[in-house]
């Protein structure tokens, strides 16, 4: 009986502390032995209270490195313990806790850190209302006076820091000015070379091409297991073919003095027209709607599929040749293709003020959080975030001209990745992108080409905090979403005008578009 | 008379409550402390969030306390219903609740006689065990195999028919309109039937047996033992599960047609549940997405509460409460 007793004290005892424990989580542990979450409320309460204080700029009194917490987010896997998260720490004298997430799911775990009052010292802004709101909820680090303790970093943005959105009454958000990769239509050389065929220049002999992709038995391996085109639900598998009429996707364009989506664009439904005929005749992915992204790669990767619309880099560097199945790995061209108006381009891309990096109000030591920052934005921490330690993982050949050799099992892109090689580069990029140095010849050619290729004239550049897009961004957006597919799966040609303009109409008033044209429009023209 | 009994005969004073309180505690001490942490859990993970749905009143940001959050009253509430993307998720969530009521109530009652009808034990627990299954697998899979399935470029259905000499194009299911809501019920029945089954299996063996016999010697076959013996004896359990099942009416089924989601059925499976989670979690608009969840408790509560009064009154004995 008594043994019973005993045990019940024991497990209940054990029970109720187990609860307890659960509902103190959470707090990253500073170098002071308090956590973050123990901070009023009040000091955060308004972005000007988070100027850095004396309290929040003292270092450790034992004189041990401080902790710093990074979240950032990509499409790798690194270990938990890496080399460049290591050596990263021992150069900036800190000890580095880096949280990698997956792109997609990055601005959704900001966001519930932030509502938990449990950001990390240092994060990426994904976007526009993100960082706005972030600023004005006071959970922004007011960087103003700073400058000093990070000379790279601010040397690099500070054309861009009074642009961007969120620094209207500081430095709130240090915009990178990345201007990210265009896309390329990467078609397989080695297959049109098989068939005798040049490469397309126009729609037409593009449509060409995907047919003998398709029925022509271009990997001669006399069985017909191949089409012309990956693609899935994002109307960036069709950018080059959208771009022919001079349509940039994504972006906002110039219609009758208005400023609107570029689904308004008066050849948006000759686009979709060519595209069905494309999915009618069986040459593009018969998924396209339901098949995840990394399936997708996988036509090209194994010889399935004969062309792919994306940045070159992941087929023609990232990708090569470890990823692709044949014997011998395929060779790749970057046609351009021009549209009955002789137009042709893909999706403009404008260095971006609205996103970037921030540092957390709460950050315990901002003088440690600034110099890991900073020694990213110099050509030492960017080698190591893409290259990894010299004489460990690589080897300059020639430094000057960015000519290295990987060592031994960094040889393999899966082994670079796991080591945290290539994979953090995303917190933030530097306008001077050292990735490009990175790149093989064919692949620095064809990001330079489709930089070249963009819509920049057709598209305006609105990064904006405009109140309809705040209210409504994500109904407008999942309007034109549905639109796209509904187009691209309905019965027959006669279906599309009723469709699209049943779709625009929902748009302009349930998604409240024409306020947002409005709004928009007036803030274009006051710009102009 | 009785009037003279009922006075006469003196109750024992009772002790005040505090101390008879304390006595059974003393007594039994070691329960209570059992019964401590499960008391501490429901307080401060159940009800200690609660002061959180004020929210859905308040206008709440990012980085202020809930307190300091100006009251807004209504207002979010009317944004809400304003929003035609919300008005065609809330009609979803019914339809979609609503058929899987339908087709997916009925189902581990079926399911749970038949499996009651098999003799021999070891095929019962087989099938038993097959049907349980599914239920552990996440939707996450489900759809996985749902896809492999159904691809019309790589799945099952696409072999079969390369098989049988079909070489044209197949219909992408998963992205039609029209397959849309049969396949989120279908699946829906696959992976929970099973589960359900368990309740009703171990209402079933607590029927008295002697019944089935006396029904046997009455001349009663197996169908109708099944419809006037077994289908009453169960009624309870029935009518307590269809009870709770409808409290959940609002509750569509987040992760299954999260992962089942894409842009050409979403008009037709877009749920409350999904909508929510795209204005609180994508876009921080944490005031809109708490007051939807509050109008889903609240309907639910109230459907709980409708339920239970029908079922009382049909059969006094049944109900929750």
């Amino acid at each position: 009986m008594k043994a019973k007793k005993l045990i019940a004290l024991v497990l209940s005892v054990v029970m109720v502390l187990l609860l307890f424990s659960a509902c103190g989580g959470g707090g990253t542990t500073s170098t002071s032995g308090t956590t973050s979450q123990n901070s009023t409320p009040a000091d955060t309460s308004t972005p000007e209270s988070s100027a850095p204080t004396q309290s929040q700029t003292t270092t450790d009194d034992e004189g041990e490195a401080p902790v710093i917490t990074i979240l950032s987010d990509g499409d790798n896997t690194p270990n938990a313990d890496n080399l460049v998260v290591r050596e990263l720490s021992e150069r900036t004298n800190t000890k580095i806790e880096w949280t990698y997430v997956a792109g997609s799911e990055a601005e959704e775990k900001r966001s519930v850190m932030a509502a938990g009052d449990n950001l990390p010292d240092l994060f990426e802004i994904g976007s526009l209302s993100e960082g706005m709101d972030f600023m004005n909820g006071g959970l922004l680090y007011d960087l103003t006076g700073l400058e000093d303790k990070a000379p790279n970093l601010f040397a690099n943005a500070a054309d861009l820091l009074d642009l961007a959105p969120a620094n209207a009454n500081g430095i709130y958000v240090i915009p990178s000015g990345e201007l990210t990769y265009a896309d390329n239509l990467n078609l397989r050389k080695d297959w049109l070379d098989n068939l005798n065929m040049a490469e397309p220049t126009n729609l037409d002999e593009l449509y060409d091409v995907y047919y003998a992709f398709t029925y022509n038995d271009p990997d001669g391996d006399g069985v017909d297991d191949t089409f012309g085109l990956c693609a899935n639900s994002s109307i960036r598998s069709f950018d080059t073919i959208f771009g022919a009429y001079g349509i940039p996707i994504g972006e906002n364009i110039l219609l009758d003095g208005t400023v609107t989506t570029y689904a308004k664009h008066p050849h948006y439904l000759d686009a979709i027209k060519y595209v069905r005929k494309l999915m009618a005749d069986g040459l593009v992915e018969p998924d396209w709607l339901t098949i995840p992204n990394m399936d997708m790669f996988g036509k090209l990767w194994n010889g399935t599929a004969g062309a792919i619309e994306w940045e070159c880099v992941g087929p023609t560097n990232n990708w090569m040749p470890g990823r692709y199945t044949e014997e011998t790995p395929p060779e790749f061209c970057f046609p351009i293709i021009e549209g009955p108006e002789g137009k042709h381009g893909v999706q403009a891309k404008f260095p971006s003020v609205s996103t970037g990096v921030a540092i957390s109000s709460k950050t315990k030591d901002i003088d440690a959080v600034l110099r890991v920052l900073d020694y990213l934005c110099t050509d030492e921490g960017k080698a190591l975030l893409y290259l990894g330690v010299e004489g460990t993982s690589f080897n300059w050949t020639d430094k000057d001209n960015y000519q290295f050799e990987y060592l031994g099992d960094y040889q393999d892109s899966t082994y670079q990745r796991s080591d945290g090689i290539y994979v953090y580069f995303w917190l933030y990029k530097t306008k001077d992108p050292f990735e490009i140095h990175t790149l093989n010849e064919q692949t620095q050619e064809g990001v330079a080409q489709a930089w070249d290729n963009m819509l920049t004239d057709e598209a305006i550049d609105c990064q904006v905090d405009i109140q309809a897009r705040i209210d409504y961004g994500s109904d407008m957006d999942a309007i034109i979403d549905e639109m796209y597919a509904a187009l691209l799966t309905a019965d027959s040609d006669d279906q599309l005008q009723s469709i699209y303009d049943e779709h625009i109409s929902r748009w302009e008033t349930e998604g409240h578009g024409t306020e947002w044209e409005q709004e928009i429009t007036e803030w274009y023209n006051s710009t102009k | 008379m009785s009037k003279m009994s009922k006075s006469s005969i003196k109750s024992p004073e009772k002790a005040p409550f505090s101390s008879r309180f304390l006595r059974v505690m003393r007594m039994d001490w070691m329960l209570y402390l059992m019964f401590l942490p499960g008391l501490l859990y429901i307080l401060i993970f159940k009800y200690a969030p609660i002061y959180g749905v004020s929210i859905a009143f308040k206008d709440y940001r990012i980085g202020m306390s809930i307190f300091e959050a100006p009251f807004v009253g209504w207002k979010h509430f009317v944004d809400l219903f304003n929003r035609a993307a919300f008005l065609r998720a809330l009609k979803n969530n019914i339809f979609i609740s609503l058929e899987k009521l339908i087709f997916g109530f009925p189902f581990p009652i079926i399911l749970s006689l038949m499996i009651n009808e098999i003799r021999g034990g070891r095929t019962k627990k087989l099938v038993q065990t097959s049907v349980i299954l599914p239920n552990f697998v996440s939707w996450v899979v489900v759809y996985g195999l749902f896809y492999a399935i159904l691809s019309p470029n790589s799945g099952v259905i696409r072999d079969f028919a390369n098989l049988i000499g079909y070489q044209g194009s197949l219909p992408n299911l998963l992205a039609s309109p029209s397959a849309a809501r049969p396949i989120i019920i279908i699946s829906h029945v696959w992976k929970g039937a099973g589960m359900g089954t368990i309740v009703y299996l171990a209402a079933i063996t607590g029927i008295d047996q002697g019944l089935y016999e006396a029904a046997a010697i009455d001349g009663a076959g197996r169908w109708k033992q099944m419809w006037h013996i077994t289908l009453p004896c169960i009624r309870t359990t029935i009518i307590v599960l269809l009870i709770f099942r409808v409290g959940e009416m609002m509750y569509a089924g987040f992760d299954q047609v999260f992962v089942f989601s894409n842009d050409a059925i979403v008009s037709q499976i877009d749920i409350i549940d999904t909508y929510v989670y795209k204005l609180g979690l994508q876009e921080r608009k944490f005031g809109l997405s708490t007051a939807a969840g509050l109008f889903q408790s609240f309907t639910g509560l109230i459907l709980v509460l409708a339920t239970n009064a029908i079922a009382k009154k049909v059969d006094p004995e049944s109900g929750i409460m």
